[in-house]
């Protein structure tokens, strides 16, 4: 196996690892909360999930410096990309609810708002480099 | 700017695969360089310029 799959299947590794620690977390906290825990473990087990998140954060940074300088410049315009529409989505979204007379998001949301932000930077992206073919 | 990457690679008889293994680079960086997207930085102008034993200024030109 060459280095640029052997990096693809450690960071696709390391991304489930990080993910099924999350579910697991989300599940595990469940039955500790119904048990009724006193302060302040109460607020440590509340908190728990925050940590995989970060561990998402941890997992890409490991990722981008084992990629070579095509591929790090390549990311770092997905990130680029994604940060713009985000930022495009989330703004434009209050006058899209006055508007169309829409729901009031809440920031839980931030996660798949970004999901599907990253998502599309990166097929911009391809594209653009012509690592997809255009439609 | 303009490289001769490709007929350097096909002079020698190896695949971008191989090239990118002695350059300890993905495919997709040789494939950039080779379509003129991508223009490498020095450090790995010099390493192309070494694993094919020529000058960089023989390898890449100016598109002027």
């Amino acid at each position: 196996m060459d280095t640029e799959s052997r990096n693809g299947w450690r960071y696709a590794a390391e991304l489930a690892g990080v993910m099924v620690v999350y579910v697991a977390v989300l599940y595990a906290r469940r039955p500790l909360l119904a048990a009724g825990i006193g302060e302040p473990w109460r607020a440590i087990v509340l908190l728990a999930p925050a940590l995989p998140i970060w561990g998402v954060f941890w997992v890409i940074i490991r990722h981008y410096r084992r990629l070579d300088e095509y591929l790090k410049q390549e990311l770092l315009q997905i990130v680029a990309v994604c940060a713009g529409i985000a930022a495009c989505v989330t703004s434009s979204y209050p006058f899209l609810k006055d508007a169309f007379d829409l729901p009031s998001m809440s920031i839980e949301y931030a996660w798949n708002v970004m999901a599907v932000c990253w998502l599309a930077a990166t097929i911009f992206v391809q594209l653009r480099t012509r690592r997809l073919p255009a439609c | 700017m303009l490289n001769r990457l490709k007929e350097l690679r096909a002079q020698q008889g190896w695949t971008q695969a191989d090239l990118a293994a002695r350059l300890d680079v993905s495919r997709q960086t040789v494939i950039a360089i080779e379509g003129g997207r991508y223009d490498p930085s020095l450090p790995l102008a010099f390493a192309i310029a070494r694993v094919f034993g020529l000058k960089i200024e023989e390898i890449f030109t100016d598109k002027a």
